[in-house]
């Protein structure tokens, strides 16, 4: 039997990855700036991680303008959704699997 | 990846959801708007037991009230300004707080039904180039005797905004009020308390209790969304 952490997707399982996932799933769209305070990331990091999940396709940018002030829009799609839930369920998995081992037992 | 890792990336996803959930929370406005303005109709409907019919009609239906007309009037440019007010509200509260809620839909739903409304009317049908006589086939039943249908829309408008919502407890407080705006236009709450030895209100006692399942609801995720907050 396989371990649960090799389903894990290597775009997805990343820490701030995971979270822009998270948030994104809440809303119909959030702002930049409102994730980058949330995750508390800089622009650039920001950036590059919003980057790699449209790549991936799991997450649609909106770039405009309101006024003069340059305002970028992120929003999940569906296969985003489909990643989040993937990678929560196994996370939930990866917990559940080593529940009561005795290394952790120590760890902990 | 160790449990402990898994365990502390949870719990961070969960925080996450948490945050974006309290800054996404404002469906208390519409319930408060919309729960003023059905309140505002109280003077409107009679506040006794049935009896005589109007000789004009209107596109609410209301054949037992004295002045449809006003009545038509006031929940046209009441609604017209609530659901107006709603967008720009969600619209502001968009930009600002930087998360964006899928609330168009309540207000399309909302805008879309009353036009209906008003087009399966006596006078839309004449307008729209239809006779009048084929009203009746929209006017299912009871549906149209209290003049009471403005409230079936809200409720209808709130069950789509539920949907788009992700919130359980939202979603179930709009399929009760669906339920209850069924009932008032439908059977009429007087039926249950003249059968109860309470008396009947008549159709005033039906939109106090809407009005006022609109204000609590309102008050309750406005507290509700402050705490969180």
């Amino acid at each position: 039997m396989s371990h649960p952490a090799q389903d894990l997707d290597e775009v997805v399982h990343q820490r701030n990855r995971l979270a822009i996932l998270a948030i994104l799933g809440e809303a119909h769209k959030a702002e930049f700036t409102f994730l980058r305070e949330s995750l508390d990331l800089t622009g650039g990091n920001l950036s590059r991680h919003l980057q790699v999940l449209e790549d991936a396709g799991l997450i649609h940018i909106e770039k405009g303008y309101e006024g003069r002030r340059p305002r970028t829009w992120a929003r999940i799609t569906r296969e985003g959704r489909r990643a989040l839930s993937r990678e929560l369920r196994t996370l939930k998995a990866v917990v559940r699997s080593l529940e009561g081992s005795p290394a952790l037992s120590e760890r902990s | 990846m160790e449990r402990h890792e898994a365990v502390e990336w949870l719990g961070e996803t969960e925080r996450a959801r948490n945050r974006t959930r309290v800054v996404s929370r404002r469906v208390w406005f519409p319930l408060l708007l919309f729960g003023v303005i059905t309140m505002g109709t109280v003077p409107l409907y009679p506040g006794g037991p049935l009896n005589g019919v109007s000789s004009s009609r209107s596109y609410v239906g209301a054949f037992f009230v004295s002045h449809p007309e006003r009545l038509s009037l006031y929940w046209l440019l009441a609604s017209a300004g609530g659901y107006l007010a709603t967008a720009l509200y969600f619209w502001w509260q968009d930009r600002r707080s930087g998360v964006a809620i899928r609330w168009q839909p309540f207000v399309i739903v909302g805008v879309a039904l009353y036009a209906l409304l008003i087009a399966v009317s006596p006078e839309g049908l004449s307008l729209i180039g239809l006779p009048w006589r084929i009203s009746p086939w929209f006017h299912v039943g009871d549906l149209f005797i209290r003049g009471l249908t403005p409230i079936l829309t809200i409720a209808l408008g709130l069950l789509v905004l539920a949907a788009f919502q992700r919130s359980v407890s939202f979603a179930a407080y709009s399929l009760g009020f669906v339920g209850l705006a069924l009932l008032v236009n439908l059977y009429d709450l007087g039926n249950i308390t003249y059968r109860m030895g309470l008396g009947d209100h008549g159709v005033g006692a039906n939109v106090v209790t809407a009005g006022g399942a609109l204000l609590l609801g309102g008050v309750g995720f406005a507290v509700a969304a402050r705490r969180r907050g």
